[in-house]
């Protein structure tokens, strides 16, 4: 089987934890803030933090994340790690707002949504999110891998992102991809099979806590 | 049945299997005829292959809904004209995809920008800014920078950029080609220079990277028709970070991998982030290259971290790898600079400088203390540098005048102190005149005539970087670098190309329109650059509008500043577009005015202003005192003539001491003043100027009149091939000008001797060479102490005309004071290059003298010194052991001479030495070793011969344009080739080579 991609190659959470403990351990580093940092700033984005600023919001909570965990701040029996970066994700796009709306008057704002009236839906709502812009991050990853790693012909990768992905008609994507409509519906299929169980492997490594 | 393998559609129970096309469309829920579903119900293989289906269904459902957006409606990015194929990585910045673009099908890579908030007008802006960056990327042409074909937005309001598709590895997956380390590193180094060069174009458009990281930097096959694999290193993400608003405003922390920041990204300072930023990350890059790990210990938070690369030293890179050379580390570290004037001041600085180690030449990361420390040794203490005088020492610098490195603890506190007292103004102008200065003079060893030629195409370059935003990124910088770029053409005079003048009118009008918009009707810089404006319009003849500008800029600046040296700048400026309006009775009073203003302020800020002043003033005097009949009484004209004499003798005075003897206000001075002579031969400005010039022919007038054309003249032609002549001559009476008006010992005329120097050595003449050389070493002692660096430059370059002019013993003696100097400096300061070199001299000189049992001594002692410092393969250790060479053969051992010869002759030729004095010894060393074991009589000797005699022809013809026959070697040269001759039967030859040797 091929290797994952380059940032679940620390495989679980559990070890790359740990290796962050050696600061001088560039590579975790890179692997933490390419895992995060994408999901982060479409979390942000999501709750109304404006396109400009969520680069920002996500530099600022991974700097947090990072400052907090060399401090020890991080219990693990306290709750997932996901968790923990979700919940400093969420203040620091609060702040965000919060500051976006004080410089700029009244009127100006975005999360209304989010805030607490029901702080059990509230906070299910932001972990669906969470989840939502994860997944997103993964799939990118995923479809990157599998064009790297070389096992499927460029045809075969093209039928599944114009039929699957990009919803263009089988007769279409068949003539694109100069096959039969019976072969795009085979090549769409190997790449799904594929991608899920890639999907799932990345998940699950991301995922992972102790 | 799997739907990999399906079978034919069928409608019936027994008929054959579902085709995929029908799994298909049930899988996406429409609803089974009754047939297919009692198919259904009978084959167990369909229902799997349904149920597959359904699955793969969902995830592709959810896979749009996940990437449906990024990727449009219908399957976006749809652009006309290319086929996108495939993903080729997704970050926070956008996708990239592979595509092909179908008129050439040429690979090309489409990156999709993340869409700003739609329909706000903020995204309208963003995106428009967006367009912006876009046109300066594609304006980008370089082959190791990443092509920019087009951008296009797409219905959804995504940016869409098409570029270059570069099919390569990132340069930490990279492995150097090469069969051991030595060529590995060599192999890197050389696709370094070219990664320097592509940041350096970029650099020009002004276009910065910011994120320069080795992930950015892809090293890409190419292929040709040798077997060797050539390598094409391109830069990825220009700009992108820009274009993608990933930096931060976080106060301290910084976007992407921290560890490539510099010390002003770590620092927060985004407002300081320029060129010289990518330069700190290119030091980076190359040391993590180099020793396989980053510069710092990056532990701790980020804060720490950048802390750390804010403050802390880097760890040296030898302390990481001993192997590596100390040029290398010297480079490296120059990159890495905390300060960013003391970086280079260019990525194509960089780029040459390893370029420079690769060729085996003194690296100028090294030599940089012993230029510095010169330069401002020389200039610091006249207050203003003056551009013109810059533009020289740029010269004298670049052409190997100063080349030799110092670093001394001496050096470290000066360089120190003046890095306090240095302006931050002065450090923006010099950096950015620096900078074009180096861009302008290409050739290591440019030839003065071609001056003004080279500068000029460096306005040329400076004015493009101007109007396509260059400096964007600093106002500041970008109007100084408006002000400097108009003020160094203005002070120019001569003729200028009315195109230059142009872009220089050009550029400062709109630079006056941003400055108006970013700080309203007036501020001093607005002042500043209406009187550069003025300048330029009074050089381009259109007075009235001139003095209109002058008189605004002047009246602001008094506002704005008060009364001063600003002002009086203004006033002067005004006083010279009277001047040339035919008002000079305006003029003068003016002048007289702002005179009485000077007075009153410090020598350093008031010197060049009173000069000018002066010979404003009297320049109206001397016109009324030229015509035919005086315009006033015998008493009236008596006094104008005193005043004009005063005048003249302040200016002169005031002029030599801050300018170089060159620039063309210092000999607009001295013409006045011969012209002052000629009218009143009795007084005394007449009878110093006798002093000097008295006894030629036409006159006092007339000589100086002809000496200072001479000097301004050769300036402008184009390149000469031979050496122009007469020039040190001129400059020899100017020092003695000088002299006699500011005292023997004034440091001002340091400068001059300098400019005797180099004038001298293209005339090959050897003596005044020295003896300035010399005569510079004496004041500099006397002014800055006896051991001091400056010092020690002198002496060190009085040594080889020395020994070429037949003065031996002296030279032995003067090279033992450098040495002595040397000595004084604490081992741990010490420079071994330096050292080592004055070492080899000081042999060389008691070779020369006779002396070759001391001389060998002190040979090996500096082939020791200079191979632990710059190893067996640079050109002065081969240079030292030809030398060497000479001195064994000299002493009987022949063989070992042949050697050691032999040696350093194959190291100049791998190196490809081009300097032909140096050449030149090492052939001779060979061929004079050789001639001293000639084989018996046959075809070995004969051979033996024919090599002496191709050896030493070039070699003594070489020599005798350098030096002459008072160089004792070139003496042994000649008698080589006459015995060379002789034994070959080449009578012609023999003749010939008697003939030059002075014998009959």
């Amino acid at each position: 089987m091929p290797e994952l991609d380059p940032i679940f190659a620390t495989r679980t959470t559990t070890r790359l934890l740990d290796a962050l403990r050696d600061s001088s351990n560039e590579p975790v580093w890179s692997q933490i803030d390419a895992r995060y940092r994408p999901v982060i700033r479409g979390l942000a984005r999501r709750i109304g933090v404006p396109e400009g600023e969520a680069d920002d919001v996500a530099q600022q909570s991974l700097a947090e994340f990072v400052r907090c965990f060399r401090d020890g701040r991080y219990d693990r029996t306290k709750g997932r790690l996901s968790s923990w970066i979700l919940s400093i994700a969420h203040h620091t796009s609060l702040a965000a707002i919060r500051r976006r709306r004080r410089d700029a008057g009244p009127g100006v704002g975005g999360a209304d949504d989010v805030d607490p009236a029901d702080p059990a839906s509230a906070e299910r709502a932001l972990r669906s999110v969470w989840n939502e812009e994860r997944d997103r991050v993964i799939l990118h990853h995923a479809m990157a891998t599998l064009h790297d790693e070389g096992s499927m012909d460029e045809r075969t990768l093209l039928a599944f992102e114009l039929s699957a992905l990009r919803g263009v008609p089988a007769t279409e994507a068949a003539s694109q991809c100069q096959m039969t409509v019976e072969q795009l519906y085979v090549a769409r299929s190997r790449v799904t099979r594929r991608l899920r169980v890639m999907v799932r492997e990345m998940t699950s490594a991301f995922e992972e806590d102790a | 049945m799997s739907a990999e393998a399906p079978g034919q559609t069928g409608d019936e129970p027994g008929s054959p299997c579902l085709g995929a096309e029908m799994i298909d469309r049930l899988a996406l829920g429409r609803e089974p005829s009754g047939i297919i579903a009692e198919h259904l119900l009978a084959c167990a293989s369909c229902r799997a292959a349904l149920h597959v289906a359904q699955e793969d269904a969902e995830f592709a459902q959810r896979a749009r809904q996940l990437v449906g957006e990024e990727l449009g409606p219908v399957g976006a990015p749809r652009l006309p004209g290319y086929v996108v194929q495939r993903v080729v990585s997704a970050g926070s910045q956008g996708v990239v995809y592979r595509a092909v673009q179908e008129s050439t099908h040429r690979n090309v890579a489409v990156k999709c920008f993340e869409p700003g908030e739609s329909g706000t007008s903020g995204a309208t802006r963003q995106r428009a800014r967006a367009e912006r960056e876009v046109e300066i990327l594609a304006r980008l042409r370089h082959s190791n920078v990443v092509g920019i074909y087009e951008s296009r937005v797409l219905a959804d309001g995504r940016l869409v950029v098409i570029m270059e598709y570069v099919d390569g590895v990132p340069l930490d997956q990279w492995t150097p080609p090469g069969q051991n380390a030595g060529e590995k590193r060599r192999a890197l180094l050389r696709a370094f220079v070219s990664i320097c060069q592509g940041v350096h174009h970029a650099h020009l458009n002004g276009v910065i990277h910011r994120d320069l990281k080795p992930q950015n930097i892809l090293i890409a096959a190419e292929s040709s028709g040798s077997g060797a694999v050539p390598v094409r290193p391109v830069v990825v993400d220009f700009g992108i970070a820009r274009l993608t608003s990933v930096s931060t405003t976080m106060t301290g922390d910084f976007a992407g991998t921290p560890a490539y920041a510099s010390p002003e990204q770590a620092a927060g300072s985004h407002d300081a982030i320029d060129a010289l930023t990518d330069v700190y990350s290119l030091g980076v890059v190359l040391y993590r290259m180099l020793a396989g790990k980053m510069p710092y210990e990056l532990t701790g938070s980020i804060l720490d971290i950048a802390r750390k690369i804010a403050e802390e030293p880097a760890i040296p890179l030898r302390q990481r790898d001993a192997s590596i050379a100390r040029d290398i580390e010297a480079i490296v570290d120059r990159a890495m600079r905390k300060q960013k004037e003391r970086r280079y001041q260019s990525a194509a600085a960089l780029g040459r400088d390893i370029e420079r180690y690769l060729d085996g030449q003194p690296v100028e990361a090294r030599a940089e203390s012993a230029a510095y420390v010169l330069r401002r040794t020389l200039m610091v203490n006249r207050g203003r540098v003056a551009l013109a005088a810059l533009a020289f020492l740029a010269l004298l610098v670049g052409g190997g005048v100063v080349y030799s490195s110092l670093s001394s603890a001496e050096a470290s506190r000066r360089l120190a102190a003046e890095r306090q007292a240095q302006a931050r103004l002065e450090s923006a102008r010099a950096r950015a005149v620096t900078e074009v200065l180096r861009e302008a003079i290409p050739a290591p060893d440019p030839s003065l005539p071609q001056l003004k030629l080279l500068v000029s195409a460096g306005f040329g370059r400076l004015f493009y970087r101007l109007e396509f935003n260059a400096f964007a990124d600093d106002p500041e910088v970008d109007q100084q670098v408006r002000r400097i770029w108009g003020g160094i053409y203005t002070s120019f005079g001569g003729e200028k190309a009315a195109a230059l003048i142009e872009y220089s009118e050009v550029s400062l009008r709109n630079g006056l329109v941003r400055l108006r918009l970013t700080h309203g009707r007036e501020h001093p810089e607005i002042a500043e650059t209406l009187h550069q404006l003025a300048s330029v319009l009074l050089v381009r003849r259109r007075y009235a509008e001139a003095e209109r500008v002058a008189r605004k800029a002047m009246e602001m600046r008094l506002r704005l500043i008060g009364p001063g040296a600003t002002f009086e700048e203004s006033r002067l400026l005004l006083a010279k577009v009277l001047m040339a309006s035919k008002r000079p009775q305006e003029a003068a009073d003016l002048a007289r005015e702002a005179l009485k203003a000077l007075a009153a302020l410090p020598e350093n800020e008031s010197d060049r202003l009173i000069a000018s002043m002066s010979v404003l003033r009297a320049r109206v005097l001397l016109d009324e005192l030229g015509r035919d009949v005086p315009l006033g009484t015998v008493a009236e004209v008596s006094d104008q003539s005193q005043v004009c004499e005063g005048l003249l003798r302040v200016a002169l005075t005031r002029r030599l001491r801050s300018l170089p003897i060159r620039d063309s206000e210092t000999l607009a001075s001295i013409a006045a003043a011969a012209e002052f002579a000629s009218l009143r031969p009795e007084s005394e400005l007449s009878k110093l100027l006798g002093q000097v010039w008295g006894s030629e022919a036409g006159g006092v007038a007339d000589a100086v009149a002809r000496d200072v054309a001479m000097v301004r003249g050769t300036d402008d032609g184009p390149h000469e091939e031979s050496a122009p002549t007469g020039r040190t001559a001129v400059f020899q009476k100017m020092l003695k000008l000088q002299e006699l008006l500011l005292g023997p010992d004034d440091p001002a005329i340091v400068n001059t001797l300098l400019t005797i120097m180099r004038a001298a050595e293209r005339e090959f003449m050897l003596t005044p060479r020295w003896t300035a050389s010399l005569r510079a070493a004496d004041v500099l002692a006397r002014e800055y102490g006896a051991n001091d660096l400056s010092v020690l430059t002198a002496l060190t370059q009085a040594v080889p005309p020395m020994l070429f002019d037949g003065e031996a013993e002296r030279a032995a003696e003067v090279a033992a004071r450098a040495c002595r100097i040397h000595a004084s400096i604490p081992d741990e300061s010490r420079d071994e290059l330096l050292a080592g070199n004055s070492e080899r001299v000081l042999a060389w000189a008691l070779a020369v003298s006779g002396k070759h049992v001391e001389a060998s001594e002190r040979y090996q002692a500096a082939i020791d010194r200079l191979t632990r410092c710059v190893g067996e393969h640079h050109h002065t250790t081969a240079l030292a052991q030809a030398q060497l060479a000479v001195t064994l053969t000299e002493l009987g051992q022949v063989r070992e001479g042949e050697a050691l010869a032999r040696r350093a002759l194959r190291t100049v030729d791998e190196l490809g030495v081009s300097a032909l004095d140096q050449v030149g010894h090492v052939r001779f060393a060979v061929a004079h070793a050789m001639l001293k074991k000639l084989p018996p009589e046959g075809p070995e000797r004969r051979a033996a011969l024919d090599e002496a005699r191709e050896l030493l022809t070039p070699s003594a013809e070489t020599y005798a344009r350098v030096c002459g026959l008072r160089y004792p070697w070139y003496r042994l040269m000649l008698d080589d080739l006459i015995m060379v001759a002789t034994l070959s039967g080449r009578d012609a030859d023999v003749v010939r080579w008697r003939a030059v040797r002075g014998q009959e």
